[in-house]
């Protein structure tokens, strides 16, 4: 690409600088993320768009003429109902060209990630293309951005080790719950919603035997499907509330666009238990659980950056492998980006 | 210099500080305890213990609880051997290490004592043997308070880590919360009948000897057992649970132990009186 030649653009926010309470306001649903992406598709000065939005990080990479991007993008997003423009703006971070392949690569190789070195983020970035393809949003230059970036987790992942010793979420979660109920055999494990993050923990339960497990979700289909991988009971998710009093452990992971689950509900529900502690782990984004419920005692509350922490704990450990890593991602992306201007 | 007693008291003692130790260093280097090798050092210190307390016992031709010194090293022992007998039984991580430091603190502050050490020439112990019996039964339900506190601290730990979403070093290592509120039910229950046990028989002395009993002695004998009881009738009915259930034995076990210091201190002047009177008192150690 020459300097005249439209600008590769990375426009977004992740949990890194944004706060988690923050993130839940940015969360795009699923209707405003095709929305924003037919407006990146009807702009003149946009080329290219893809959006990945994921619960830790929504970013727009656009090819695009013009040096307004950020002001098109700010537009856009105003337009979606509800979206926090300003906040978005004071927490969002844009890379250019080299810098957007760099930090591309780093995502794909889930070394930006919250849970450093984990994969998931690979398959969201393969979806985001996906759907960006089906819009006909990608050109020659996203193509090509992709699918180095592709290459590049693919390399992380086969040639270094930054995903040895990586504890996951789901053993995270059930490292807790036995701290909490020691044997797992005897406790009762309800899940709301069916996401992946939550289908993950839901397996990582079903592992360790607990007792029971509920599955309660708007989609009946993908709580059918969730309860045949982990052997789970389906019930209607009008009267999960109803049954909270009666499980110990709480898997919360719905796309809901507000908390589903207050404190003084919570409140209710000790009540009913009487003495056994209640384990909530709230995985969505926006929270499903009013935070401040973990004040509640016997009531242990942990969301997605709690657990995401405890997973990181023996980051230190790999710390000098992610380093090699990234020096050696810098090089590929100094590459690519040296062969992309090339072509152009 | 110190006696041979002495000296076995407190190398059974350094027994269970290197029991401690050696869960410190593993633990502040991520690594779990080691359960035998505790268990084994534990047992030493338990053994040489006894053998002091025994060679004690001798000397006194009763059961070795005539002055607070031998009061303090009875309860520390009895901490231990409860923990012997119920800790394999109940397989809670750390709460071996926690008896052991538990028994240590009670064991070196019996040393530190002013005068602790004194034996009166006219000790009740060696007569009717239902004092002796009512004594060293209150003193083993002082163990059991003990563990119920190690255990409730053991509580605290763990709820306020899962709390604060502490998961590193020592945090890991706690037992469950289940299993910890499990066993103080149970502990509290043995606490209960052992102490009631003991009252009883107290009791049984103190009707044919009414006068012999001081009032301050006595009122706080009662409380004890009345906030024991309490406790446990709370627990049972669900209304007390949780780290209010922890704190309360925490609380009730500085209490069982601030209330020996009164008690002692009437045991010394019913004992001078008893020089004069040459009656032979109803003792209520605790």
């Amino acid at each position: 690409m020459s300097s005249d030649s439209p600008r590769l653009i990375t426009i977004g926010c992740n949990h890194h600088k944004t706060p988690l309470e923050v993130r839940e306001r940015l969360a795009l649903s699923s209707e405003s993320a095709l929305l924003l992406q037919n407006k990146l598709k009807e702009h003149p000065e946009i080329l290219e768009a893809a959006i990945l939005n994921t619960c830790n990080r929504m970013e727009i990479h656009a090819v695009a003429n013009g040096d307004s991007v950020m002001d098109h993008v700010s537009r856009m997003l105003g337009s979606i109902e509800d979206f926090p423009v300003q906040e978005f703006l004071e927490h969002a971070y844009v890379h250019e060209n080299m810098q957007a392949i760099n930090h591309a690569f780093r995502v794909a190789a889930g070394l930006d990630s919250q849970l450093v070195g984990e994969t998931q983020i690979l398959g969201q970035m393969k979806s985001s293309y996906a759907t960006a393809t089906k819009q006909k949003m990608v050109g020659p230059v996203l193509h090509k951005f992709f699918q180095k970036s592709f290459q590049a987790a693919k390399w992380a992942r086969t040639e270094t080790k930054i995903g040895t010793g990586q504890v996951s979420l789901g053993n995270v979660a059930v490292e807790l719950a036995t701290r909490i109920f020691g044997k797992l055999t005897v406790s009762r494990t309800l899940v709301i919603g069916s996401g992946e993050v939550g289908r993950e923990v839901a397996k990582a339960f079903r592992s360790r035997g607990v007792a029971c497990m509920s599955i309660a979700s708007r989609t009946h289909e993908r709580a059918q499907k969730l309860s045949r991988e982990i052997d789970g009971l389906v019930i209607p998710f009008n009267s999960w509330q109803d049954t909270l009093p009666y499980v110990d452990i709480g898997i919360f992971a719905t796309s809901a666009p507000m908390s589903i689950l207050d404190k003084a509900t919570l409140q209710n529900v000790l009540r009913k238990r009487s003495r056994k502690p209640l384990f909530l782990i709230d995985l969505a984004l926006p929270r499903d659980i009013d935070a401040s419920a973990s004040e509640l005692s016997n009531l242990y509350l942990y969301n997605l950056d709690d657990l995401a922490d405890i997973a990181n704990e023996n980051l230190k450990n790999r710390q000098k492998e992610v380093d090699t890593c990234l020096i050696e991602l810098d090089r590929k992306a100094h590459y690519t980006w040296k062969s992309m201007k090339l072509e152009s | 210099m110190l006696i041979p007693d002495k000296w076995l008291l407190l190398i059974g003692t350094m027994a269970y500080v290197a029991a401690l130790i050696l869960t410190l260093l593993r633990l502040s280097n991520k690594r779990p305890p080691l359960h035998a090798v505790n268990l084994v050092l534990i047992l030493v210190g338990w053994v040489v213990q006894s053998a002091g307390l025994w060679m004690l016992g001798m000397n006194a031709g009763s059961c070795p609880i005539r002055n607070p010194f031998e009061v303090l090293q009875f309860i520390s022992w009895s901490i231990v051997i409860l923990y012997i007998f119920t800790g394999q039984v109940f397989r809670l991580s750390l709460f071996g290490t926690g008896s052991a430091a538990l028994a240590a603190i009670i064991s070196f502050s019996a040393y530190l004592i002013p005068g602790g050490n004194k034996v009166s020439p006219h000790s009740f112990l060696g007569g009717d043997p239902r004092i002796e019996a009512h004594a060293s039964l209150a003193l083993v339900s002082y163990g059991i308070f003990g563990l119920l506190a190690v255990l409730s601290v053991l509580y605290l730990l763990q709820n306020n880590s899962l709390k604060t979403k502490r998961n590193s070093g020592v945090f890991k290592f706690l037992p469950s919360l289940v299993d910890m509120d499990t066993v103080l039910m149970r502990l509290l229950i043995m606490a209960c009948v052992v102490y009631t046990v003991s009252v009883a028989i107290g009791a049984t002395y103190w009707i044919e000897h009414t006068n012999d009993v001081a009032l301050p002695k006595l009122t706080l004998t009662l409380a004890l057992w009345v906030g024991y009881w309490l406790v446990l009738i709370l627990r049972a009915m669900n209304k007390l649970f949780g780290t209010r259930l922890a704190w309360s034995c925490i609380l009730l076990m500085i209490a069982a132990l601030a209330i020996l210091w009164p008690v002692e201190a009437s045991r010394e002047h019913n004992s001078l009186a008893d020089s004069t009177v040459e009656s032979q008192p109803f003792q209520n150690v605790v």
